[in-house]
């Protein structure tokens, strides 16, 4: 939860705004249909171990971008007695994450800016 | 792979549906990541205790949307139940069919509609701006207890020995808006305080739900028969009270939430 307090400002509520965890699963589920393993496999791959998600919490994200129709169950396979389940992005998923993608950008344009010379700004 | 003691009882605390949706899915997960000695029973039982914490809190955050709806619904019926004639007052309600009680003064009819018009651009506007239900949770719970109080004031009215009138009327609603305004700033204050702070609150809550038990008791047994009325009465408010107290404190212990919208997403839903 800790990037989300930024969003208590009055105007960001209106925006899309994924928590972390929620933003590295779709991404990972834009490669294809996949299981909550690969999933974290996935994300720590692309972020070269830096971010390690716990499965309690990934399955706490998918239960919640299910119910908001951003990922949907794609199938079953059954490994050791247990049925593992494979999860796909939905369109509405996508436009999601392309959403807040393109917040992140705009944002870190603001972080990334080379500072204004001296006497530029009021 | 078989879970461990811990991680089976941690398991438990899980909403049932959950559980039933993915605990299949989230013990071959787990197997993977043993296979890979990346995961322990300890941590396993910890991590499943916080997911618990969180979608019970999520529980609670529905309760707070019907809440916000409530409002709205209560703040109506407390305007439209100001007007009413007295007549229809006197048969539908139970106080009035008690006691013959001829509707709302003046006074209490004013202030019905303020507090209600209050609630109503509070309710309204927290929905427009979609920026927080903690505060339709208060103007509900504000909104409840002047309706409480009206019903008192009504017995009140009817009670033999007690002085009616504007002075009665006035201390009355006085009653009211310390209430309403006591429930606004503790909701104000929990949101902000630190954690033992909102302990305080909920010690509050507990102190108004004893004064409400204190009152339901010692009601039947006054002497002061007009006292006994008002006792009586003022239990369910200081109930009511409790309840805002308690609820506003629980809310004020969820954790930190953001509210993300999107295509297709509820206002207040988080990911």
């Amino acid at each position: 939860m800790e990037n989300a307090r930024i969003c208590r400002n009055r105007w960001y509520g209106r925006r899309v705004n994924l928590h972390h965890v929620s933003f590295y699963a779709l991404l990972a589920l834009r490669q294809g249909p996949l299981h909550g393993y690969a999933i974290i496999k996935y994300v720590e791959g692309v972020t070269e171990g830096e971010v390690r998600i716990s499965a309690t919490t990934l399955y706490g994200s998918l239960d919640r971008l299910s119910k908001d129709g951003f990922v949907e169950r794609r199938g079953e396979e059954m490994v050791a007695g247990r049925a593992r389940r494979y999860y796909a992005i939905t369109p509405e998923g996508e436009d999601a994450l392309r959403a807040h993608a393109a917040q992140m950008r705009s944002l870190s344009t603001l972080v990334l800016a080379p500072p204004a010379p001296d006497g530029a700004s009021a | 792979m078989r879970l461990s003691r811990s991680t089976r009882i941690a398991v438990r605390a899980l909403p049932r549906a959950f559980r039933r949706e993915y605990q299949d899915d989230l013990e071959a997960t787990w197997a993977e990541l043993r296979q890979d000695g990346r995961s322990t029973a300890l941590g396993e039982s910890l991590s499943v205790l916080r997911l618990a914490v969180v979608l019970r809190w999520r529980w609670l955050r529905d309760l707070e949307h019907a809440a916000q709806a409530l409002v709205l619904v209560s703040a109506v019926g407390l305007v439209i139940g100001a007007f009413l004639p007295a007549s229809l007052w006197a048969t539908t309600s139970v106080v009035g069919q008690a006691g013959g009680y001829a509707g709302p003064s003046p006074t209490m009819r004013l202030l019905a509609v303020a507090v209600g018009v209050v609630a109503l651009a509070i309710g309204r506007d927290r929905e427009q701006s979609r920026r927080s239900v903690r505060w339709p949770l208060l103007a509900f719970a504000g909104t409840l207890t002047a309706q409480v109080l009206l019903a008192s004031a009504a017995r009140l009215r009817q009670s033999p020995g007690m002085e009616r009138g504007w002075a009665f009327d006035t201390a009355l609603g006085l009653e009211i808006l310390v209430i309403a305004s006591a429930s606004a700033v503790a909701v104000a204050v929990a949101l902000r305080l630190p954690a033992p702070g909102r302990l305080g609150l909920v010690a509050l809550g507990v102190v108004f739900l004893s004064g409400a038990v204190a009152l339901a008791t010692l009601a039947p047994v006054s002497a002061n028969a007009a006292l006994a009325v008002h006792m009586a009465s003022a239990g369910p408010a200081f109930a009511l009270a409790a309840l805002a107290f308690c609820a506003a404190a629980l809310s004020a212990f969820a954790p930190s939430r953001v509210r993300r919208f999107g295509p297709g997403v509820r206002p207040g839903s988080s990911r």
